[in-house]
């Protein structure tokens, strides 16, 4: 008995969803679609995980990370972002990222440093992932 | 750990109507990290700066990396890298031994910090304590949140609005120089503003 509650309280916090960001700049019009429901966006709003953003002609949002990534889009764009869990006290990481079309820039944060592997961010034609740290190698 | 920098990799997209996508990478930063294109096909590395592919189907192998001008790429992608937001920033403050004293240098560090919050709105700011590993890590673990708290207390105090606060302590789980158990390092006993 005890376990059940234990297991559907986890699944219920899990579809809660919680806030992986928040909007920092915006121009024009941007909708949100969270769930069934379609949103405008403003500067301060919290993005979650799920969130599909959405921008119109002459529209733009920039978006900030939990672990410091950032995010803009251009016009006419459509960006999902599906996951974003960067957990440095639980050694939890998982990015996923799926742009449709659009323009967009994207600066890995603190994920970048500590689970690059773990980003991966679609474009239709394919994966965009980061590589781990270039180094020097010297043999004498 | 702690980072002192966040630019790692920049990136920009572009997809026309043929749904056609093209990658640059824009800066690598300090670290010169590179992004790997994947299709079904195969991928490419770009790993410097202005360095490009074009994607043109799944089913493809990602073009030949070419590089675009600074030029090219501040008109084509204009109106993105204007509303890009400032990088996040982190302020480390260091501690004497085994309590909330800040060491005299990092008194100005935390001004610094709470002048670049006081210039952000919105802003969210994650204040995270950390220990050496001389005594117990559950010891440590109270020292390093009671540093954090003292930290986001004096953040208060100012009443500068945040969007929002985390507040947390790693104890010595999370060193920012690697150290044996039982070792005094002033480096480790600190607290990270992580300000967005």
């Amino acid at each position: 008995m005890k376990k059940t509650v234990i297991l559907l309280f986890i699944l219920f916090s899990f579809a809660l969803g919680n806030a992986v960001g928040m909007v920092k700049s915006i121009t024009g019009k941007v909708e949100l679609k969270r769930n069934k429901s379609i949103l405008l966006l403003s500067v301060g709003k919290s993005i979650e995980a799920g969130d599909i953003l959405m921008t119109k002609r002459k529209s733009s949002i920039g978006i900030i990370f939990d672990d410091g990534s950032v995010l803009a889009l251009g016009e006419n764009s459509i960006f999902a972002i599906n996951k974003f869990i960067v957990q440095p006290d639980k050694n939890r990481y998982d990015v996923d990222l799926n742009m449709t079309i659009g323009k967009a820039s994207f600066t890995s944060g603190k994920v970048g440093k500590l689970a690059p592997e773990s980003v991966k961010f679609h474009v239709p034609e394919g994966v965009i992932g980061i590589r781990g740290t270039k180094f020097l190698v010297e043999i004498d | 750990m702690i980072i002192k920098w966040f630019m790692v990799v920049g990136l920009l997209f572009f997809m026309g109507c043929s749904s056609k996508s093209t990658v640059v990478l824009i800066e690598n930063g300090k670290t010169q990290n590179a992004v790997i294109v994947t299709t079904d096909k195969g991928s490419q590395t770009l790993d410097s700066v202005g360095s490009f592919v074009n994607l043109t189907a799944k089913d493809r192998l990602p073009s030949e990396i070419k590089i675009m001008s600074k030029k090219e790429i501040a008109e084509r992608f204009k109106e993105v890298i204007a509303i890009t937001p400032n990088k996040a920033k982190s302020f480390i403050l260091y501690f004497e031994q085994n309590g909330v004293e800040l060491l005299p240098k990092s008194k100005q560090i935390l001004l610094d910090a709470i002048d670049s919050i006081a210039k952000r709105t919105p802003c969210m700011v994650d204040i995270i304590g950390h220990t050496d590993t001389t005594g117990s890590n559950q010891a440590n673990m109270v020292v390093s949140l009671k540093r954090a708290k003292y930290i986001a207390s004096v953040l208060e105090k100012r009443g500068i609005p945040l969007e929002s606060l985390l507040i947390k302590g790693y104890g010595e789980e999370d060193l920012l120089v690697a150290t044996p158990d039982n070792q005094a390092e002033v480096r480790n006993r600190n607290v990270e503003i992580f300000v967005k």
